[in-house]
């Protein structure tokens, strides 16, 4: 690990502290911090921050955004017209950059402090071109990051899987993550984006997948199992099935029932929780049924995806998706199949309040917040930028929080979704421990990342300082300070220092028995060398190896 | 009346644009000369006071006049949302882009993307337009959105491409792609068109008085004499925008497309008796 | 003898990396794998070098970058420009550079590829990785372009020989057309050529889409082809299992530019009713692709950025490289791994020499020839490490092979910033972090 430079040490006293991993919630306590971690008691002379009446967290902590990426990247290029939106000037010490719902490297790190986010996880790089991503997220300030490999339309994975060699399979997958310093495996779409190559999808678990022959139920619980065999920190990551379609939610279930007992993580499941029977006219929310799977079930954890209304821009590796939402929307279009691993596909879209489909998708999404009982299972996200950009996320945690408010944009948006939603009765409202949970805490404990979401001694010093506003949004649209390992990087809602922030992997141990065989694998059908695939651990700007080897571990497991 | 008048005092050789886009008639309403002198302006890198490079005399009024050799001066009137503009020369780029209302009276030509993305108000051009005059800004799905634009000389390539509302008549040439992609719209040329007038076009309507090339992707739809040509006709010369000869060419030829689009757009050619 | 295998060659933008160099006494002695450009740009790695100087006269290479960052720092509309032949931490430190004192900064796809990436802006783009055709493609359509001259490894990486996955007989599995102006040696490659009248693709492509949409059209040529031969291609494309539209300066630079490749594009969309059909354009000079990537990540935009105002800016025609240099509007420029003057339009080339120049550059070329400041570099992928880009966004890593006696272009611009920010101490004054009082 790349060490911070020694640091100031800090005493932050008189906060309301919410640490609910070390199940403290909201009681006033003296936060501790030095040499970039969170310690009992101060060594040297320490700089006294007052917290008298704020509220103090750990570092929020993204397990779902699509930020850095060779389609991240296209998304931009593709779209001159977002950025012209929202222009962000240079500061002594800052570089300039853009916002909206693609911002720039650098933006997106300042913007991500900004609410007191210190670490984000890449959901989705495709092996060949996770180089790039990690070029990218070198140039992403501040925040701590780490990136999920595409693994569920590789040929190679699907050639060991109908073969049967297991074995092989599990050392090619360890290799991928090795030598590209990746953090977990992401699944999008199993089989389906090998399929839109052929200009198809998949329709279920069962389907049998052109050429390769194998399913997507297999594919699943092949990774699934891999991931738990390299004892990866994080399970693997799901984008299911049937994204976007109404009536998907049984592929869904399906998809969950397939890795009963194994953990999984199911990602912006409010995309996933259609009813109707695959037409628009009969779309309807199922947000209920997938929540009472969770809520059964432990071994899962979500985030939500949750619609926010206005601008976003669709960036997924689902490719026969993307071409169904062009087709829908007739907006500008990129697709991009990427040579034995998966696709990708972009779509400009908006989301309006007075459109039925959106804003039932945004009530879905809520009731699926509502609807879990267990906040340590379910996570905040928008699937940024596919659902709405992250900045909005102070106004999630405002809905989440204030059912007069919640209410009040049920009013405001398409009248059909009062009847169609379960919305109107959910009158929880989520605490800020729960909050606390859902954006920290449970992420954290998803990921197996065991210095971060909570401010036990021993934690990175990654702390956010919120104003106890009665305005849930301006609270955590502005905090006080933000600290990351230990420093003040922003100050009232503004950065003022900035770091490079380190790069999350998994340790997996090198295993390099199969590289004969991957290496004649490249030669035939890659078209770059083996030897030029593996990123070395100097080209990151800073890093973190993140231990392996927990097998069995569940989500929900104390720690 | 009351009129603020800016005159501007030269580049002093420099070639380096100047950005102006404090310079409309709302952000200069209701302030103070002292007030409208330290609006700042863009030389590069640099920034200048609007007093520096304009010398401010008048009365502080939502009518404002510009004079000077302004080509390098880029961004006059844009984002106007009322009032009178009127440039006594040249102007440089981006004149009243983005605007919403107001009038600007161009008494020279305008360089490119003049009215670009404009969603009202109106915007006269006594000279030249340069290219992509109401059109649109990379990768912006839409062009001009409303309010009009009228060109008593020539204009350039992409003429209102990417069109939603709004009308566009130039009184001269047109060079390649007028209307290109447009989605809605009226553009009329009254002086020869140049190649692939409405390329892409899905909807909309451009109507030319000097037959243009007609691509391959538009089928021709018989004739007509569209009741709608003579009504705006008689608005623009209400306005003062001589087109009055050609009122009496009353028959026109309809050609429906881009096929190669949605290809509900019409290209209407004079058919003069 | 030492030798390096896995070696990225940096000339073209088929960007292999499977290249063998051989290199004893600091010399570069064999290039295996390569394509005649290639084996060139290594063997030649000491011909015509560039020599540090100030006004015609040697100086220190530390005298160079003083005078230089001298001149930077006062610019008020400075350019700087090239980086294609560069890498993407040389690349990085250029936009650094250009946010810190606010210039224009642009490179050689605003005068090459600019009006595909417009195309793409406008109405996206359906692709695919150079392995998808490898290993799928069984048509394969050069258009307006010369792969066998221009990239000549394409065809026998990607295109047109190599055996894949779906395309175990390789050649065989593939049918290759040509479609251009007149032949060239890349008709030899095609199992059919079809010549065009210049200026007209975007009636041809308009036209195609239209039949691919269904619609009958009472036409009986386009382009000087007769609509039978169009009606036998529309077929083909339609039958195809994964078929690929390859397109270069035979669009991009003829009447109608973007909206040439915009028709194109929407082409091989609207094909999507029928089969998968993509569109890659074959981009050359070395890592272009690479520094439009980090352009975008770091400013939102491919090219033609402008950051005088303190945050990017897009707008070809008004901050693209031509444009501003036709215009003379630029006051200072700061050219790093291209020819510049050799490049850009007449008019563009006479303003640029009356301005203060600045070249980086391992070699010797027009624009050295006349610039103000000559800084010679360590080239790029040849004694400097670094990232590039393949033409389809594939990074791979790019090898030092041998030693040069100079600084690599990330070094010199690294050091450029060093005195720009020494000379302008406001442009880079930190703010201290703000906390409560006590201890």
């Amino acid at each position: 690990m790349t060490q911070a430079p020694r640091t100031q040490a800090f005493r932050i006293r008189g906060g309301r502290v919410y640490d609910p991993a070390n199940g403290i919630d909201g009681s006033v306590k003296e936060i501790c911090v030095e040499d970039g971690r969170v310690v009992r008691e101060c060594r040297g002379a320490a700089e006294v921050i007052d917290a008298t009446g704020l509220v103090v967290m750990p570092g929020g902590i993204d397990i779902h955004t699509h930020v850095a990426s060779p389609a991240v990247n296209a998304a931009r290029a593709l779209r001159p017209e977002d950025h012209r939106a929202n222009c962000c000037p240079r500061r002594p010490g800052l570089r300039s950059g853009v916002g909206n719902t693609i911002p720039s490297t650098f933006n997106t790190g300042y913007l991500y402090a900004r609410l007191g986010y210190t670490t984000i996880m890449e959901a989705a790089t495709p092996p060949i071109g996770t180089r790039h991503t990690h070029e990218e997220l070198n140039d992403i300030p501040i925040v701590d990051k780490g990136c999920y490999l595409l693994m569920g339309n590789n040929e190679f994975l699907m050639r060991y899987i109908k073969a049967g060699e297991m074995d092989k399979l599990k050392q090619y997958v360890g290799w991928l993550v090795t030598s590209l310093k990746a953090y977990g495996l992401k699944l999008v779409n199993p089989g389906g984006v090998e399929q839109w190559k052929h200009g198809k999808d998949v329709e279920g678990l069962d389907d049998r997948i052109d050429h390769f022959d194998v399913t997507p139920r297999q594919i699943i619980q092949a990774l699934a199992w891999a991931n738990e065999e390299l004892g990866l920190p994080h399970s693997i990551h799901i984008h299911a099935n049937r994204l976007g379609i109404p009536g998907n939610c049984g592929v869904t279930l399906e998809t969950l029932r397939a890795l009963e007992g194994r953990r999984v993580h199911l990602a912006h499941v409010q995309f996933h929780s259609y009813g109707g029977d695959g037409g628009w006219s009969g779309f309807t929310s199922r947000a209920k049924d997938l929540a009472d799977y969770v809520n059964a079930h432990p071994n899962v954890t979500v985030d939500v995806g949750q619609v926010v209304f206005g601008d976003a821009t669709t960036i997924t590796a689902d490719g026969p998706w993307q071409y169904r939402l062009h087709k829908l929307t007739k907006n500008k279009w990129y697709n991009s199949d990427v040579e034995i691993e998966t696709g990708s596909g972009i779509v400009p879209y908006v989301y309006r309040e007075k459109n039925f489909v959106n804003a039932l998708q945004w009530a879905i999404g809520l009731e699926t917040f509502l609807l879990i009982d267990d906040p340590w299972r379910v996570y905040l996200s928008t699937d940024h930028p596919n659902a709405g950009p992250f900045v909005f996320y102070p106004w999630v945690i405002k809905l989440l929080m204030d059912a007069p408010f919640r209410a009040e944009m049920l009013k405001r948006v398409h009248p059909r979704v009062a009847s169609r939603s379960l919305l109107p009765g959910l009158t929880r409202e989520y605490t800020l421990n729960e909050i606390a949970i859902v954006t920290r805490a449970g992420p954290a404990r998803a990921l197996g990342l065991r210095n971060k979401g909570h401010l036990g001694v021993g934690a990175d010093a990654d702390v956010a300082i919120y104003p106890d506003a009665r305005d849930r949004e301006e609270m955590f649209e502005r905090p006080v300070y933000v600290f990351k390992d230990g420093r003040i990087v922003v100050r009232d809602g503004e950065v003022v220092e900035t770091c490079p922030g380190r790069t999350l992997y998994a340790d997996v141990p090198a295993d390099d028995r199969l590289i004969k065989e991957i290496g004649d694998l490249f030669q035939a059908y890659y078209t770059v060398e083996v030897e030029n695939f593996p990123i070395p651990l100097e080209d990151l700007a800073g890093h973190e190896a993140i231990p392996v080897g927990r097998p069995g571990a569940r989500a929900g497991e104390s720690r | 009346m009351d009129e603020l008048v800016l005159t501007y005092r030269g580049s002093g050789g420099s070639r380096i644009p100047l950005e102006a886009e404090a310079i409309t008639p709302d952000n200069l309403r209701g302030k103070e000369r002292g007030g409208i002198e330290r609006l700042t302006l863009f030389h590069g890198n640099a920034k200048v006071p609007l007093g520096d490079a304009f010398e401010v005399k008048g009365a502080p009024s939502d009518r404002l006049r510009v004079l000077g050799d302004l080509a390098l001066v880029k961004g006059l009137g844009q984002g106007m949302t009322g009032g009178r503009l009127v440039i006594e020369g040249d102007a440089g780029m981006h004149v009243g882009a983005r605007m919403s209302g107001g009038t600007i009276e161009v008494r020279g030509g305008a360089a490119d993307w003049a009215g670009a993305e404009m969603t009202g108000g109106l915007i006269w051009i006594k000279g030249d337009a340069g290219n992509r005059a109401g059109s649109a800004y990379r990768g912006s799905k839409f062009g001009m959105r409303g309010g009009v634009i009228l060109v008593e000389g020539s204009a350039g390539h992409e003429v209102g491409g990417y069109m939603r509302r709004g009308l566009i008549a130039v009184r001269g040439d047109v060079q390649d792609f007028a209307g290109a992609r447009m989605s809605a719209g009226t553009i009329f040329v009254f002086g020869r068109p140049g190649i692939r007038t409405g390329g892409g076009m899905k909807r909309g309507t451009i109507v030319c008085y000097q037959a243009p090339e007609v691509l391959p992707t538009f089928r021709a739809a018989g004739s007509f004499e569209p009741l709608f040509v003579t009504i705006y006709l008689r608005a623009l010369a209400a306005r003062g925008f001589d087109v009055g000869r050609f009122e009496a060419t009353r028959r026109f030829a309809r050609y429906r497309g881009d096929l190669a689009e949605l290809g509900k757009g019409e290209l209407l050619v004079a058919q003069p008796d | 003898m030492q030798v390096t295998k896995g070696v990225t060659c940096p000339f073209c933008g088929v960007t292999c990396d499977d290249l063998e160099i051989h290199v004893e006494d600091g010399q570069i002695r064999e290039v295996k794998n390569a394509c005649v450009l290639g084996r060139d740009t290594f063997l030649h790695h000491l011909k015509g070098l560039a020599t540090p100087r100030i006004d015609g006269k040697p100086a220190s290479v530390d005298a160079c970058i003083d005078a230089a960052a001298d001149i930077l720092a006062r610019a008020r509309y400075p350019l700087i420009y090239g980086l294609d032949s560069t890498e993407l931490h040389a690349q990085r430190k250029a936009i650094e550079l250009a946010d810190l004192i606010g210039a224009n900064i642009d490179h050689t796809s605003s005068i090459c590829h600019a009006p595909s990436l417009q195309a793409v802006q406008t109405v996206g783009l359906p692709t695919c990785t150079m392995g998808e055709v490898k290993n799928r493609a069984d048509l394969v359509i050069f258009w307006g372009c010369n792969p066998a001259e221009a990239h000549p490894r394409h065809a026998t990486r990607f295109s047109v020989t190599p055996k894949g996955m779906f395309t175990p007989q390789g050649r065989k599995d593939r049918t290759i057309i040509h479609v251009d102006v007149r032949k060239t040696p890349s008709t030899r490659m095609a199992d059919a050529f079809i010549q065009i009248k210049p200026h007209s693709d975007y009636e041809i492509f308009s036209v195609l889409t239209a039949l691919v949409k269904g619609h009958d059209l009472d036409l009986s040529e386009v382009g000087g082809v007769p609509m039978e031969e169009w009606r036998r291609l529309v077929s083909l494309m339609k039958d195809a299992d994964y078929g690929i539209l390859h397109w270069g300066m035979g669009l991009t630079m003829t009447r109608g530019k973007y909206l040439n490749i915009v028709a194109a594009l929407r082409l091989c969309q609207e094909l999507h009713r029928f089969t998968k059909f993509q569109g890659a354009p074959l981009r050359g000079h070395g890592n272009v692709v690479g520094m439009a990537q980090v352009l975008t990540w770091q400013t939102g935009f491919p090219f033609a950025v402008n950051l005088s105002r303190g945050y990017p800016r897009f707008n070809p025609g008004e901050f693209s490289v031509a444009d501003l240099l036709a215009r003379g509007e630029v006051d200072a420029a700061l050219v790093i791994g291209a020819d510049a003057v050799g490049n850009v339009p007449k008019q563009a080339a006479e303003h640029i020499k009356s301005i203060p120049l600045i070249c980086v550059d391992p070699k010797e070329s027009e624009t050295t020839r006349v610039a103000k400041i000559v800084i010679p570099a360590a080239q790029a992928a040849v004694a400097a490490a670094g990232v590039a880009y393949r033409m389809d966004h594939i990074p791979l890593p790019m090898k030092k092979v041998v030693d040069s006696p100079y600084p690599s272009d990330r070094e010199i611009l690294d050091r450029i910033i060093a005195g720009v920010s020494a000379r302008r101490p406001e442009l880079v004054r930190r703010m201290r972090p703000a906390a409560s009082a006590g201890a």
